[in-house]
């Protein structure tokens, strides 16, 4: 029946109805935009980053994480020292920093227990405890790295960044923005020597930035008779000097592309830089044509410089055969001068495998490296494995409870020799970040741990690698805007050779 | 009864506006792919115009394997490196790459391959995985697309996360693979796409199109250098004799650096058909003062060809070595090429 306006009961049904379809069409139209997608990280720990079991320092930052399983409801985690208990609830752990730091300054030498309880999709429910050692040995509170995507051998807006390992601040030593997109290489300290360390920024009005006694100066470190600028090195104890290789560096691709790159020298020799009077040490010892020499460093006490020699082949043709003994010639601080004889430490033809990038613990003990099947750049090569050597002793120790299925390399120690940080692309193969791992007098190492994040979803979200992470026991006395005026101000200073 | 009609007409109104929105430009795709915004667009490719949107389109389009799209697109005498080397990829996988070479604007490789470093730009960068993705090379493939990933504006960009993803996947590096879809799960166009490859999961689709590329791929390990283009293609082939895609692209790569040594050495008469080749191969002869019956037997040269080739020598020989007569009648010969395209790159 129609009303005075000719609206009808029917009518309004009729549009109701209508409403009702429109909507329902409508709410199906955005529910069809919103599928969700959940992608499990198929993780092999119920936690990422995986801190179970694993030795930390009192001193460092919250080890905030989350949960990984499938389809969680509800989590709960429970974190029990002593009398003291804290309860989290949800699939993310994160940390009061003030809170964090008290328990474990109190828990230092001892363990913190976790329960974990999960309520999952379906009703199922999981619970396991697992625990944390903290160390008493404190770490150096400072790393500094390179943040670049894993490009090859492309660079575009790269950093170098250093971070307090104490909290979660990090501030920006050298960038793209101040040095024109320059390539920038790592930055490295002499036994975590905050007042001691140097790096590279590449291109026309580039060099070599020493930072030493509180002053910054700019090298350039490139003499006649040297086959190139320096590349690897590191400084002696006492800061007068520095050792370092120069290399004619190819890179190349392997066609098998779980393999990726390559990256070999065709020629490279050793120098050693006299920073007090401006002249390049040619030692002939470590130039031979028939031999490259490379990743040269000193031994802790300077009496010795370490580095990695292999015979010349035809490359990349025979890149597979490519492979360096560790050998040590002594090193005259006072004169400046190498001896004559190069001994063998560790020999590529015994051990059938090349090691690369040798360090020296501070305390003189140890020495750890690098070891792969080939060649001088393993950082693909998921075989390659840190090894560590007794310089006491010349024993050899294995290193299975740090290493892993993937490449585990580019390791720097602490001050203290206590700590060493290294680059593992453990997880997804690709990306490196700094693992920490502690040792202790006897060469005992602890579980390894991810350098912590205040976003415990902050390596999956990123697509960054952390280049030559390096320990330092405090903040370097530069940033980005002093590099970057330098750069463009400063002239370069030059060198000598003798 | 007739308001009840006003409203069924606006409802139908709206719904039919709302299936019906204008297709989104290539500039705006480019835009959301990239998480950019509109002054960030300007200030990186200036105003909209037409020969960006183009640009945007055939890239995004042959991502995304629109081939059909990426032939509209391409069609025409354009004459950039981004549009030859898109149009000779569809042209090899159409299998008639020799036959249309010579009908298209050929800057030597650089329409083969997009060389990556810094000075390349970001679009030549963004295309450069397209066919190493397509010949099998993942090395290379993966190389590119990061590159394509750093060298965006923002870090970041939608088809290098999907072309990471997939490398991984044909490679069987799972973890590496849930990695780049995990970051893909966040972006409203890629659920479906992400979630028909998820390891262990795929669809039917997906499975049967990580197998093709995988049956591509090398099955033997060399270090080369990047730029050794015959080199891959030549162990790319040795893995897989079948790859049409990387034998078209090896005779060309040959053909448009001028290297008639090479080709005649990778060149197989009983298995290479192609007027193109049969050029070729009589300039490799003619320099050699080869031209006998057993050469002609051996490489199967119809009597048209050594015909037309003999008119050609002696045209050359009647204007001087002028370029425009010659051009004019002979400009889809791979003579014309051979004596007359120089490099305007270093």
């Amino acid at each position: 029946m129609a009303g005075p306006t000719g609206f009808s009961i029917n009518m309004l049904k009729g549009i109701l109805n209508n409403i009702s379809v429109a909507l329902l069409l409508i709410c199906l139209s955005a529910a069809c935009g919103r599928k969700n997608v959940e992608v499990s990280l198929n993780r092999d720990s119920v936690i990422y980053p995986d801190y179970t079991g694993v030795t930390v320092p009192s001193n460092i930052a919250p080890l905030n994480f989350h949960y990984t399983s499938d389809g969680i409801r509800k989590a709960r985690t429970t974190v029990r020292f002593r009398d003291f208990s804290l309860s989290f609830a949800g699939k993310e752990v994160v940390w009061e920093l003030d809170q964090w730091r008290s328990l474990l300054s109190s828990a230092e030498g001892d363990t913190l227990r976790f329960a974990s309880e999960l309520s999952l999709k379906g009703g199922r429910k999981e619970s396991f405890e697992w625990e944390i050692y903290v160390s008493s040995d404190k770490i150096d509170p400072y790393l500094s790295y390179r943040l670049i995507e894993p490009g090859y051998e492309v660079w575009h807006e790269i950093e170098i960044r250093e971070r307090c390992l104490e909290n979660f601040d990090e501030r920006i030593l050298s960038d793209w923005k101040n040095t024109d997109n320059s390539c920038m290489n790592c930055h490295i300290h002499s036994q975590a020597r905050a007042d001691l360390s140097m790096f590279y920024v590449r291109g026309k009005k580039g060099g070599a930035f020493l930072n030493r006694n509180g002053e910054i100066r700019k090298l350039s470190l490139n003499v006649k008779n040297m086959i190139s600028g320096t590349v690897y090195g590191e400084i002696h104890p006492s800061g007068r000097y520095g050792v370092f290789s120069s290399n004619i560096i190819i890179p190349g691709f392997h066609t098998l592309g779980s393999r990726r790159l390559e990256v070999y020298d065709t020629k490279s020799d050793l120098a050693i830089a006299d920073f007090d009077n401006n002249m390049m040490i040619l030692p002939p010892e470590l130039a031979r044509k028939d031999v490259l020499e490379t990743f040269p460093v000193f031994s802790a006490d300077g009496d010795y410089i370490y580095y990695c020699a292999a015979d010349t082949l035809p490359l990349p043709r025979d890149i597979e055969k490519l492979r360096y003994s560790l050998v040590r010639i002594s090193f005259d601080e006072e004169i400046g001068r190498t001896g004559r004889n190069v001994e063998v430490v560790w020999d590529a033809d015994e051990h059938d495998a090349s090691v690369c990038h040798p360090k020296c613990s501070p305390d003189g003990r140890w020495i750890m490296y690098t070891v792969a099947d080939y060649g001088t750049f393993p950082i693909w090569h998921t075989e390659c494995q840190l090894e560590m050597m007794d310089l006491r002793t010349g024993e050899i120790i294995g290193m299975d409870e740090v290493n892993s299925d993937r490449s585990d390399t580019y390791h720097s120690w602490s001050s203290d020799s206590r700590w060493f940080v290294f680059a593992s692309k453990r997880g997804d193969g690709k990306y490196g970040r700094p693992y920490f791992c502690h040792v202790d007098e006897t060469g005992r190492f602890g579980k390894p741990f991810v350098l912590p994040q205040k976003d415990p979803w902050h390596y999956e979200n990123s697509l960054l690698s952390f280049n030559i992470p390096d320990l330092s026991d405090g903040p370097v006395d530069f940033d980005a805007e002093t590099i970057g005026r330098m750069l463009r101000e400063t002239e370069a200073e030059t060198f000598g050779s003798y | 009864m007739r308001l009840n009609r006003i409203f069924n007409l606006f409802v139908f109104s709206f719904l039919l506006a709302s299936c019906s929105e204008e297709e989104p430009s290539y500039r705006h795709m480019w835009q959301e792919a990239h998480h950019l915004d509109e002054a960030g667009m300007i200030k990186l490719y200036g105003e909209p115009n037409e020969g960006s949107e183009n640009v945007f389109g055939v890239i995004l389009e042959a991502f995304e394997g629109n081939w059909d799209k990426v032939g509209l697109l391409t069609e025409g005498s354009r004459t950039s490196e981004i549009h030859a080397y898109y149009h000779n990829l569809l042209m090899a996988m159409e299998g008639h790459l020799a036959d249309s070479l010579m009908y298209y604007y050929q800057p030597f490789e650089r329409g083969l391959f997009l060389p990556v470093d810094e000075k390349s730009g970001q679009l030549k960068i963004a295309a450069s995985s397209e066919v190493w993705f397509r010949l099998g090379d993942m090395t290379m493939a993966e190389h590119s697309a990061m590159l394509a990933q750093i060298f965006s504006p923002n870090h970041f960009g939608v088809p290098y996360l999907k072309r990471l993803a997939e490398i991984n996947l044909v490679n069987g590096q799972d973890e590496a693979a849930r990695k780049y879809l995990r970051l893909l799960s966040g972006e409203e166009d890629c659920r479906d796409w992400v979630s028909d490859r998820i390891p262990g999961n795929e669809s039917k689709a997906v499975k049967a199109h990580l197998s093709s590329l995988r049956a591509l791929t090398h099955k033997s390990d060399m270090v080369h250098r990047p730029s050794d283009y015959r080199g891959v293609l030549k162990s790319l082939l040795a893995s897989n004799p079948d790859n049409a895609l990387a034998r078209q692209y090896l005779l060309c790569l040959d053909i448009l650096t001028k290297n008639l040594e090479h080709f005649i050495e990778d060149y197989d008469p009983s298995r290479d058909k192609s007027r193109l080749y049969d050029e070729a191969v009589l300039i490799f002869l003619a320099r050699r003062s080869a031209i006998t019956p057993q050469a002609i037997a051996h490489f199967g040269l119809s009597p048209e060809v050594l015909q037309e080739f003999s008119d050609y020598n002696e045209m050359f020989t009647f204007n001087q070595g002028a370029m425009k007569p010659m051009q004019e009648k002979y400009g889809r010969t791979y003579w014309f090429f051979y004596q007359y395209a120089k490099r305007n790159i270093k």
